[in-house]
């Protein structure tokens, strides 16, 4: 693999990752980060939300090393990790979550069970709750360039009794809110994913549901998975970044690309074309 | 039917000039029904009421755009007929039909579904219902309690199936089990504005006509879908030649006279033909024949 050259990583056609033209479209936008177990997202959120926040992407784009201080707000909503996580894995990008402005951490994962939903078997109006706070808390973040990430929101679906249909009308509430919203989620199959899951009560069922729908309104898809081949040494696993049902604006266009990508013991990237 | 009339009936189905009051989109994670509503929209002249279960940005082309989220398919109807009655009566949108759009028919309950579509649709309006076709969703009360997928299509006038439209040969058998995982393939037919649709159109008879087409939602052309044959077929003898040092193919005199060769048993089958399957035994000159059954129970 050493022979092969090494590739900067890109979303858009325009050599970017989070497009210029994406911050200031008036449309608001659904990109869905999908992972299996074993393909954790870490580094390429990271990436994400330095690329969002100050135009660069150390780790997968060298092209990228213009700074734009205060280029977007970052709204970071996680039902699967702690502040603490994320500040120190973005060090690595050269960024310093706890000083900068522009980004702001909502902890659903803490007192998600112990606070925020106390009844899981009737949790409706706990999880309407729920999202309205984070709602406000997105409202209250100045101007109108937000990119929004929810980590593992599906979460509420396999413990509570709300519906996929709640869930995915809250996500659309949230996604008014802002330019992109950033989903974060686990596709394992057919364990959360069965789209031939036909009875109510398998426990996919619902999860199932939601994420179909949640892809049926997606512009961007962007795909972790294992190497189909089995393991190797020096590769972690493909990336795919294809586009959704819904089309951009036409001045945005997504770079359908399917990489290779190798995380080191060093926590560094290496991206290879397919 | 012919492939103008077939062109013509679809023209009529985009115009909304046919009585055709429910109109079902099904698509799919291959091929979304996005370009296919902005035909409709293209052809449409008329006030366009947008029901929204899952849209976030309100289209540019919607007269009118009712947030559906969590409210009841009750009071959606409510909201629809409210607009219809504030219409002032000098206004020539009320001879005109007014085509209401819902995104997604997946997210009205079962129980819900045919109340509310068929309390959308009135001699003044037109439903073009859209329903995802990927994930089979079921009915927690009754096991035995139709799909929303046999509803929708029973009470369908008008369907309209969206497919990829693919220029080269594809492995189906791989792209539907990346769909499967949720994963979307690059593809470059996916989702684009070129693709097929198989329309089914009911008529007032009840007699239902099947016709396929292409359609380019850029250049907003339709035509027919030809189903192209297998390329290579069981005769081909071109694949023959230059295999071997021998000559494995044949000519048309020796074709000809192949095919008038009668082949064995076929007068005999000819026959029998008649007696569906049945064994007969014919006796010839030598063959014993006992009148008694030795298999017969002696007392």
């Amino acid at each position: 693999m050493t022979s092969i050259q090494e590739q900067d990583l890109v979303l858009f056609k325009d050599n970017s990752i989070v497009s210029d033209k994406l911050l200031s479209s008036s449309s608001s936008h659904l990109s869905i980060i999908a992972y299996t177990e074993g393909t954790q997202p870490t580094w390429f959120v990271n990436s994400l939300i330095e690329n969002s926040l100050v135009g660069t992407a150390c780790l997968v784009n060298k092209d990228l090393t213009k700074q734009t201080p205060k280029r977007s707000q970052v709204i970071y909503i996680s039902f699967s990790n702690l502040l603490e996580f994320y500040t120190k894995a973005c060090k690595k990008n050269g960024v310093d979550l706890s000083r900068e402005s522009n980004f702001h951490f909502i902890d659903c994962f803490t007192d998600l069970f112990t606070k925020h939903i106390t009844n899981p078997e009737n949790a409706s109006s706990q999880t309407s709750k729920l999202f309205s706070f984070i709602i406000k808390q997105l409202s209250m973040v100045p101007g109108v360039n937000k990119i929004v990430f929810i980590e593992n929101p599906e979460i509420l679906l396999t413990a509570t009794s709300i519906s996929s249909v709640e869930l995915s009308n809250s996500l659309v509430k949230l996604n008014r809110l802002c330019r992109n919203l950033f989903v974060i989620s686990c596709h394992t199959s057919p364990q959360i994913v069965d789209i031939h899951s036909k009875e109510a009560y398998d426990p996919n069922f619902k999860t199932s549901d939601f994420l179909v729908k949640l892809h049926q309104r997606a512009h961007l898809n962007i795909y972790l998975e294992p190497l189909t081949t089995g393991r190797a040494k020096d590769i972690t696993g493909i990336l795919t970044v294809s586009k959704g049902p819904l089309p951009f604006e036409s001045s945005i266009i997504i770079d359908e690309k399917s990489y290779t990508y190798n995380v080191t013991k060093e926590s560094n990237i290496k991206l290879y074309f397919r | 039917m012919s492939t103008q009339n077939s062109l013509v009936l679809l023209n009529r189905v985009f115009s909304l000039k046919d009585g055709f009051p429910f109109v079902l989109v099904v698509d799919s994670l291959l091929q979304s029904s996005y370009h296919l509503i902005q035909e409709f929209v293209h052809n449409c002249n008329n006030d366009i009421v947008y029901l929204s279960f899952e849209t976030v940005n309100k289209p540019s082309y919607a007269t009118h755009f009712i947030d559906c989220m969590d409210v009841t398919a009750g009071e959606i109807v409510k909201q629809v007929k409210q607009l219809s009655t504030t219409k002032p009566e000098s206004s020539p949108l009320l001879t005109r039909k007014t085509l209401i759009i819902v995104d997604s028919l997946n997210y009205v309950g079962l129980e819900d579904l045919t109340t509310f579509v068929s309390s959308l649709i009135s001699p003044t309006s037109i439903v073009l219902g859209v329903f995802h076709g990927d994930f089979k969703s079921s009915s927690t009360k009754n096991p035995n309690f139709p799909s929303h997928m046999t509803l929708l299509t029973y009470i369908a006038s008008s369907i309209l199936d969206v497919e990829p439209y693919h220029t080269s040969e594809i492995d189906e058998e791989e792209i539907d089990m990346e769909i499967s995982r949720l994963k979307t393939p690059i593809i470059k037919a996916l989702h684009s504005s070129m693709f097929k649709i198989t329309l089914t159109n009911r008529r007032k008879s009840g007699r239902a006509l099947t016709s396929r087409f292409i359609i380019n939602s850029v250049n907003h052309t339709y035509e027919a879908f030809k189903e192209t044959e297998a390329k290579i077929s069981a005769e081909d003898e071109s694949l023959l030649k230059d295999l071997t040092t021998f000559n494995l193919t044949t000519n048309t005199k020796q074709k000809l006279a192949k095919d008038q060769v009668d082949l064995p048993f076929m007068q005999a089958q000819e026959e029998l033909g008649s007696y569906s399957g049945a064994i007969i035994y014919e006796f010839e000159k030598d063959d014993d024949y006992d009148e008694e059954d030795p298999y017969e129970d002696p007392f």
